[in-house]
């Protein structure tokens, strides 16, 4: 129950967590009480006035709502590449993605880039670059040594990009480490086992394996879906628990 | 003040209203009411109409209670046009 309550965003949680922690320990919630709850988070993210005043007056930059865009762009070109990934194994023919690879990390890069606040923003587009450089080094490497650096860089480039541009959606820390974990944490090691020859190399490997990679996917479209509502631009920090008609009994 | 909109918590709110008549009330208080009146309602659907009529000035939320205890806001024409 504290990961569906995890799902609200941080002011709201400051003020009304406890109530409704109140609430489902006098009863457990059933199915539908679940659901109530993980929609009363989608409304909590979409209502933002209801606990900061001003907070719809509030839009999300051009930068974050390109941030956002970049990020569901690159999720759905992901969840293509996958799909067709599956579709092309299945069939046993073979498919170029390195044009559609090198697009889906430009854009989760635009999409780091846009999402990290700008006194820090040069930092984080150096260390891209710098594994970027890398990256393309080990691209052009003969094939028995492209696991070497290519492997690490992968880990390095598509879970640092997932994770700084989760960093900005305000989601709490443990919606967070979930997004991250269960989108990059899970299905890449086993991609990395696959090519390692832990498992049977991935082209070859059957629909269900392949398809634990969309999640990364759709965790790139719940951290830009976040990004376009306003994150955590819309809800400021440290959470304020104050709202609109407190008083004093 | 912008009111906002009630949409689907605006039979909830409703029965909350009819409960605050009664006099100040807990969310839990509240919650058991709304459901002896108006059947099935989920946690969240109270608290996020609770926050709805909270933002609309209609009711109060206390500071000092724990739990925190709503009643009726003092009616003030100026304040509701």
């Amino acid at each position: 129950m504290s990961r569906l309550i995890g799902l609200y965003p941080g002011p709201w949680r400051a003020r009304y967590e406890a109530e409704l922690r109140d609430l489902l320990a006098a009863r457990p919630p059933s199915l539908a009480g679940r659901l109530d709850l993980v929609a009363g988070a989608l409304d909590a993210w979409l209502h933002p006035e209801l606990i900061v005043p001003g907070a719809a007056d509030r839009r999300p930059s051009t930068r974050v709502r390109l941030a956002g865009l970049a990020a569901v762009a690159g999720g759905v070109l992901w969840l293509a590449m996958m799909t067709t990934l599956v579709v092309v194994t299945s069939t046993g023919r073979d498919a170029d993605f390195t044009v559609a690879g090198w697009v889906v990390v430009l854009l989760m890069t635009v999409a780091a880039l846009g999402a990290t606040p700008a006194e820090r923003a040069r930092g984080v587009g150096v260390g891209i670059l710098l594994a970027g450089l890398l990256f393309g080094v080990g691209v052009v490497l003969p094939w028995e040594l492209k696991p070497l650096p290519v492997v690490p860089l992968l880990l390095i480039v598509f879970g640092g990009l997932l994770t700084i541009t989760t960093r900005r959606t305000g989601l709490s820390r443990g919606a967070q480490r979930a997004v991250v974990g269960v989108g990059f944490g899970l299905p890449f090691p086993v991609v990395i086992a696959a090519l390692a020859g832990l498992l049977p190399y991935l082209p070859s490997t059957p629909g269900v394996l392949l398809s634990l990679l969309w999640v990364y996917g759709v965790a790139w479209l719940i951290v830009g879906g976040v990004l376009l509502l306003g994150g955590g631009h819309r809800w400021p920090t440290p959470a304020s628990p104050t709202g609109p008609t407190e008083v004093a009994a | 003040m912008a009111h906002p909109r009630l949409g689907r918590f605006a039979e909830p709110a409703l029965w909350i209203l009819v409960a605050l008549g009664r006099g100040p009330a807990a969310a839990a208080t509240l919650m058991a009411t709304v459901r002896r009146l108006d059947g099935e309602v989920g946690p969240a659907t109270l608290i996020g109409a609770l926050a709805r009529l909270e933002r609309s000035e209609l009711i109060e939320r206390s500071t000092t209670d724990r739990p925190p205890m709503y009643r009726l806001a003092d009616y003030s024409p100026e304040a509701s046009s």
